[in-house]
């Protein structure tokens, strides 16, 4: 499980450098991002854009991953492809999260 | 030798192993065209959608994670396709199709703690599929299910 980490802005980015957040690497995504945020920045925004496809295996990590960065730090969404968005608009978890269309980029701030 | 009445297949057919990478591989390998039917987008991303938790369904509940045989069927109808999935794993709990109603979202205040982390399988599968029937013949399941562009959408 490739998750690759940038400061950038204020935020720490962490994007997952593969194509599938499935059943078969739920459990991998969820140790690598704990690992990730042991980073004490306060925004963390896990940068979705090269993930094709997310199952409830998946869904369910994220969730994880955001209760693992609380309650004080929240983990924020980026750059969600067409069928990872349909799943989090059909299970209501597009309400839960804060979800950036763009992708933050190196010295572009925040990324808003 | 006797001639074969029935008409071969047209679908998509596999047998696959009850795992995890080999549901991803599956997946993976969907076609865009059964049966010299081509699959619109949004029918195409619903049936993989769909499959992906049918499949894992049966690998982590169906076969306890210990293997086995997972036979697919995907055959185009009139606006759509139809699945049937076979396993000879456990039977669904109660031999009844889960409710799959969305786990209730906690209320904000209340912090993150009691945000689900699962049960979203079966809800996106009653959300994208219709007609779907679970049988147990034979010490077998047998999932049949359509999945119609207007709902998949």
């Amino acid at each position: 499980m490739q998750i690759s980490c940038e400061e950038t802005g204020g935020a720490m980015v962490a994007r997952v450098c593969e194509d599938r957040v499935d059943a078969a690497v739920a459990l991998r995504f969820k140790e690598r991002m704990r690992e990730i945020l042991q980073n004490p920045s306060e925004r963390i925004v896990l940068d979705l854009s090269q993930v094709g496809f997310l199952d409830s295996s998946g869904l369910g990590a994220v969730v994880a991953v955001m209760k693992l960065a609380g309650p004080e730090r929240r983990l924020e969404l980026a750059g969600l492809t067409p069928t990872v968005q349909k799943v989090f608009r059909l299970t209501r978890m597009d309400q839960v999260f804060t979800i950036h269309p763009g992708v933050p980029q190196a010295g572009r701030g925040d990324g808003h | 030798m006797a001639t074969d009445p029935v008409p071969e297949f047209q679908g998509l057919r596999r047998v696959i192993t009850a795992d995890p990478f080999e549901v991803r591989r599956t997946l993976q390998e969907l076609p865009g065209t059964i049966a010299g039917v081509a699959l619109h987008e949004d029918l195409r991303v619903a049936l993989e959608i769909v499959l992906a938790e049918v499949l894992n369904n049966i690998v982590e509940h169906g076969y306890n994670g210990q293997g086995g045989d997972i036979e697919l069927s995907v055959l185009p109808i009139d606006c759509g396709v139809m699945c049937l999935v076979t396993d000879k794993g456990r039977p669904l709990p109660d031999g009844r199709l889960p409710e799959g109603r969305l786990p209730d979202l906690p209320d904000t205040t209340a912090g993150l703690d009691g945000l689900p982390e699962g049960g979203f399988g079966w809800h996106m599968i009653r959300a994208l599929a219709s007609d779907i029937r679970f049988d147990r013949v034979r010490g077998a399941n047998q999932l049949r299910f359509c999945l119609r562009p207007e709902a998949a959408a």
